[in-house]
């Protein structure tokens, strides 16, 4: 039960940061209150306030820059989803925001809000960070800019200080990546993913003539506590340059190797590990055969 | 067996074809209140008092403890607070909660406040307070001081445990409280021994089946008070008004004079409300404080203290003859009733009955031993021990057919029990006590199996995927599974309703009958307005409550169709003979010569007719003027069974151990359809829970007997999208003892989507799993070990 509880609601981010700077007790934010209500349902002690900025319109755009997309951190997945140039060049992108909960979901969920609840299954952080996306943090007195692999510090954890608001995530544009996006949930739709691969790759002609690979970039979901880039595996995959059956098998051994998941109500360590490899394996495949 | 004496047979399609409300897809007589929000549930009820007070109950949380002291001081002080309830100052009644038949077969092992816990989520103690929020903020405010003590969380380690679990004194009807059994069952036909030794081939297995919950949209709620005659009014969410009403009046320590339960909408059940949960304590409050109280509880509390299929771990063992002949079979069962015994007996004794019967055995042997665990209390749940019986029987017989080199289909319908044989072990196995031996009449079972077939074109694709699996790791398999289940309990489950006439020719149907969201008000009504020749928009039905209609045991084992329908259909007689004999008299003919046909009498010789509305208004009017009423009482000591057979096609990936369900195919005989769009719902709905019990459905706890998904993000149920292509069959029999030949609908579904899908997967990817529910990562597991 809620005693003694706030709800603010600045109508400008100006005044959220002023809001944020001068609140004298734990608060969250309200975008999509898809995450923060039901905690707040189950754990009343979880805020003693919250700060509403579902209508703060600047925080809800989505803007093309000459060598980047930049996204509002309110803009809502279902936004997000239907972005002509996102259904165009980022394919991964795409294929997870879609499968983040449900349409009811899809529709009040925000971006900003899956990467500020800083989930290591948050299903649209594995892609952004496979495309190097960077946040801007705002607050009253400074703004900084945080890769977003830097960004995340623990479960539920990140360098979001006190005073400070996601404001924007910043995605380089990449059309010479193909990227894609596999998980394994419990069900196919609202439920939370036991494991999740990004993977997205850039080809080149080899001086041979055949296509060698030149860019590499994976994401782990759901196995480590955060979100991570499996490095390891993307060095490998990107020496080896050709995408043999032999060398496509070391990575996905590698990748398994790289994941440091736990066992929970959901999954367990072994199953998680194994299939951060199957689904690598699935990823590469796919995209190799989709040129 | 009795003799058939109903005069609402149907037995041919002659007969059918002459039906105008029975059989027919009538609209669902509350459905449109329901689709405009205008239903009244418990929580939409406005009482007369000027006050609605709220209940919040302590749950326990630990496995196993002693409470030492409760500390309400502060609580109390707490503005709006009107009482702190515990042992302490409740008085001490053992019960069951239970909702069965007096006397109860579940042992008297629950009080409503103890100075024990035996699981977390056991009631500690209540607080009633002027709004919900005061009633949270008193139960912080409470300190309770507790002794714990160990835990059994395993029931394998329950017998013989130092740990006594029932150490009570006042606790009656416990098989042997000193080894935590609650209950125990042996039962057997035939010489099991001989039988086996006489075998050429025997198979024995394991099998074990999870915690799983009904969780109905609706959770429990109850509100109670004191009306202005004193006397005690339950609105509550129950499929067992008269045996709430029963159970409460004892445990309170009044009348049942005194008491009235109420049953408005209900959103579910399933089998959970067939207990009484929370109206006991809702009921006390009242009865304490003298004031209104409001009870329901959370989702939370509905995983943590309402009811769950019961757990068990299942033995079979079964020895054939070369040709595929079943010659002896044995079921042994240990099952897990959690704290308390409710249904302990009677959900066990029901896997037996229903399983070991569907295979004609002339050597069966049954034992079920019932612990006690300090885990979530088990009880009623739809299907009621059935699905657990079916997974491992079905299972089991796939196996052995496997091992013989046999055709599965054909060893099940070679040894599948046939019309004019004895269910063998029906009479051994009754409601915790001897029941009656059954025959039977009809089935559809072979039907029901060519339909399955069909859908999935089983032959065709078993020997397609056997070749094409070889090739992918990607890999599709088909399987099959029978069931029968039971309608009503024999000899025990009883039904009545009334039934008058108005001016206008429109009659109220009183039944104890509930519907709990089933439409059993649509289908009683339909079978009313059947007999009485008049269309069911004419019937005003009003079910229950326990001052207004006449007695129903409730809705649960498949009753409410079969026997509360037989009852409406006596009464509807009853009215339907008053009315022909007072247009005797107003047409000046013999009742020989008249009919009831399209709301009015005729007359086959003067072709002369009276409305029932002129009927009506003659009778209540205008001569020796007289009430036209009905009242009829049902009970039988027969109890068709239904029969389905389901089957379906899954696809696993042998790399990611994910199964996907491509196509399910449903056919059951449940006599005749009273209404054949419900009658599907009702497959469908089933077949939904039985495919979540086989795939991902399961409470889980940690070493400390708490439960780590109390809600619905973490306990998954299938959601729409995950359900597969789904065809359904519904195969008419006419069964004589039902009514208009009416068999029962609403459990046999759920019996048969766990063996169903275990079977197909096992072809898919050669792999068996013995334990529920099959996730990928078991199965991937079971692939890895096989390699």
């Amino acid at each position: 039960m809620l005693r003694n509880f706030k709800v603010l609601m600045p109508a400008s981010l100006n005044e959220a940061l002023y809001v944020i700077n001068n609140i004298d007790r734990p608060f969250r934010f309200l975008a999509g209150g898809t995450d923060v209500l039901v905690r707040l349902k189950d754990n009343p002690s979880y805020a003693q306030a919250l700060i509403d900025i579902s209508k703060i319109g600047e925080l809800a755009k989505i803007e093309e820059h000459k060598s980047t997309f930049v996204i509002g951190s309110g803009v809502r997945h279902e936004a997000l989803l239907a972005y002509a140039p996102f259904i165009e060049n980022y394919n991964g992108l795409i294929e997870a925001v879609s499968a983040i909960g449900s349409p009811q979901i899809r529709a009040l969920a925000t971006v900003g809000g899956n990467i500020g609840n800083a989930s290591p299954a948050g299903d649209s952080i594995g892609p952004l960070m496979a495309f190097d996306a960077e946040v801007e943090l705002r607050s009253q007195d400074t703004n900084r800019i945080v890769k977003l692999e830097d960004f995340f510090t623990g479960p539920g954890k990140t360098v979001l200080k006190h005073n400070e608001i996601i404001t924007k995530i910043i995605l380089p544009k990449s059309d010479s990546l193909k990227s894609g996006w596999k998980r394994l949930g419990q069900r196919r739709a609202v439920a939370i993913s036991k494991v999740s691969v990004t993977l997205a790759l850039g080809f080149a002609k080899h001086s041979n003539g055949s296509d060698r690979v030149n860019d590499v970039r994976i994401a782990l979901g759901a196995v480590a506590p955060t979100v991570i880039r499996a490095r390891k595996a993307e060095k490998f995959l990107l020496e080896n340059q050709t995408l043999t059956k032999a060398v496509v098998k070391e990575a996905c051994r590698l990748v398994a190797k790289e994941a440091r998941p736990i066992t929970d109500i959901r999954s367990n360590t072994e199953y998680r590990s194994e299939m951060c490899g199957v689904l690598l394996g699935d990823l590469i495949e796919k995209l190799a055969c989709a040129r | 067996m009795s003799e058939v004496k109903n005069e609402f047979i149907v037995n041919n399609e002659e007969l059918r074809k002459k039906l105008s409300e029975v059989g027919k897809n009538k609209r669902k007589v509350d459905g449109d209140k329901i689709a405009r929000g205008r239903a009244q549930y418990v929580d939409d009820i406005r009482i007369p008092v000027d006050k609605l007070y709220h209940a919040k109950i302590m749950h326990s949380p630990h496995a196993h403890a002693i409470i030492k002291k409760i500390d309400a001081s502060k609580a109390l002080k707490l503005p709006g607070v009107v009482g702190v309830f515990s042992h302490e100052n409740v008085p001490r009644v053992p019960y069951t909660t239970a909702g069965q038949n007096y006397p109860e077969p579940s042992p008297y092992d629950t009080v409503m406040f103890d100075s024990k816990v035996r699981y977390v989520g056991d009631r500690v103690c209540a607080v009633v307070a002027d709004t919900p929020e005061t009633a949270a903020h008193a139960l912080e405010l409470i300190k309770v001081e507790y002794e714990t003590l160990p835990a059994i969380l395993d029931m394998r380690e329950a017998i013989g445990n130092k740990t006594i679990i029932h150490d009570e004194r006042d606790a009656t009807g416990i098989f042997d409280k000193d080894k935590n059994i609650a209950a125990h069952v042996k039962a057997s036909m035939g010489d099991p021994e001989k039988g086996f030794k006489e075998a050429d081939l025997v198979f024995e297995n394991e099998y074990s089946v999870q915690y799983v919950q009904a969780a109905p949209v609706e959770p429990h709620i109850a509100i109670t008070y004191y009306d202005e005659n004193e006397r005690l009014v339950i609105y509550c969410s129950t499929q067992v008004p008269f045996h709430s009403r029963r159970i409460v009046a004892n445990v309170l320590g009044i009348p049942v004079q005194k008491v009235r339960v109420i049953k408005p909408r209900t959103g579910g059940s399933f089998g959970v409300k067939q207990e009484i949960l929370i109206e006991d304590a809702c009921a006390m409050l009242t009865h304490l404080t003298k004031k209104a109280v409001r009870l329901e509880y959370t989702r939370k509390e509905e995983f943590n203290s309402s009811r769950t299929r019961h757990p068990q771990i299942i033995t079979i063992k079964s020895g054939f003859k070369k040709d595929g002949t079943i010659v002896a079979l044995s079921m042994k069962l240990l099952a897990n009733t959690g704290a308390y015994g409710s249904h302990a007996l009677t959900v066990q004794c029901n896997t037996g009955s229903k399983a070991l019967c569907l295979y004609n055995t002339p050597n069966v042997n049954f034992e079920a031993t019932i612990v006690y665990t300090n885990l979530p209390v088990a009880g009623a749940l739809r299907g009621y021990g059935g699905p657990q019986g079916y997974f491992a029987l079905d299972s089991h017989f796939e196996e052995c057919a496997k091992k013989m080199k046999m055709d599965s289909i054909e060893l099940r319908r070679k040894n599948q029990v046939k019309v004019g044989e004895e269910l063998s072990l029906t009479k051994a196995l009754g409601e915790g006590r001897e029941g009656f031996m059954q025959i039977l009449r009809t089935c559809g079972m072979q039907q029901c199996l060519d339909k399955v077939l069909k859908d999935l074109d089983y032959y065709n694709k078993k020997k397609q995927y056997d070749e094409s699996n070889k090739k992918s790791h990607i890999k599709r398999g088909v399987g099959l599974a029978l069931a029968m289940h039971g309608s009503g309990i024999p000899g025990v489950d009883m039904g009545a309703a009334s039934i008058k006439m108005n001016d206008d020719g429109s009659f109220n149907l009183l039944c104890g009958a509930t519907d709990l969201g089933t439409g059993s008000d649509t289908i009683l009504s339909q079978i009313a307005a059947e007999v009485l020749k008049i269309p069911t928009s004419k019937i005003i039905i009003y079910s229950s409550d326990t001052d207004m209609t006449p007695f129903d045991v409730g809705a649960y084992a498949s009753s409410t169709t079969y026997i509360s329908g037989v009852a409406i259909a006596k009464a509807a007689a009853q009215c339907r003979d008053q009315i022909l004999k007072t247009a005797s008299h107003l047409l000046g003919e013999k009742i020989e010569d008249l009919y009831c046909e399209d709301s009015a009498v005729h007359s086959k010789k003067s072709k002369k007719s009276v409305s029932y509305k002129d009927v009506a208004l003659h009778t209540l009017y205008k001569e020796d003027q007289y009430q036209i009423i009905g009242t009829g009482s049902h009970i039988t000591y027969d109890c068709p069974p239904p029969f389905s057979a389901q089957g379906c096609e899954v696809e696993v990936d042998t790399e990611t151990g994910v199964i996907k369900l491509i196509k399910y195919s449903a056919a059951v005989d449940c006599g005749l359809a009273v209404n054949p769009v419900m009658a599907e719902g009702q497959i469908e709905g089933g077949v939904h829970m039985g495919l979540g019990y086989a795939l991902c459905e399961e409470m889980k706890f940690d070493s400390k007997g708490v439960m780590l998904n109390p809600n619905f993000l973490d306990y998954k149920m299938l959601s729409t999208i995950d359900m597969p292509e789904m065809k359904t069959h519904i195969i008419e029999t006419y069964e004589p003892t039902g009514p208009f030949g009416a068999k029962s609908v609403s459990e046999i579904p759920v019996d048969c989507p766990a063996p169903a899908v275990a079977n197909a997967i096992e072809h898919a990817c050669g792999v068996r799993i013995y334990d529920l529910p099959i996730t990928a990562e078991k199965l991937l597991n079971a692939l890895t070990n096989k390699k």
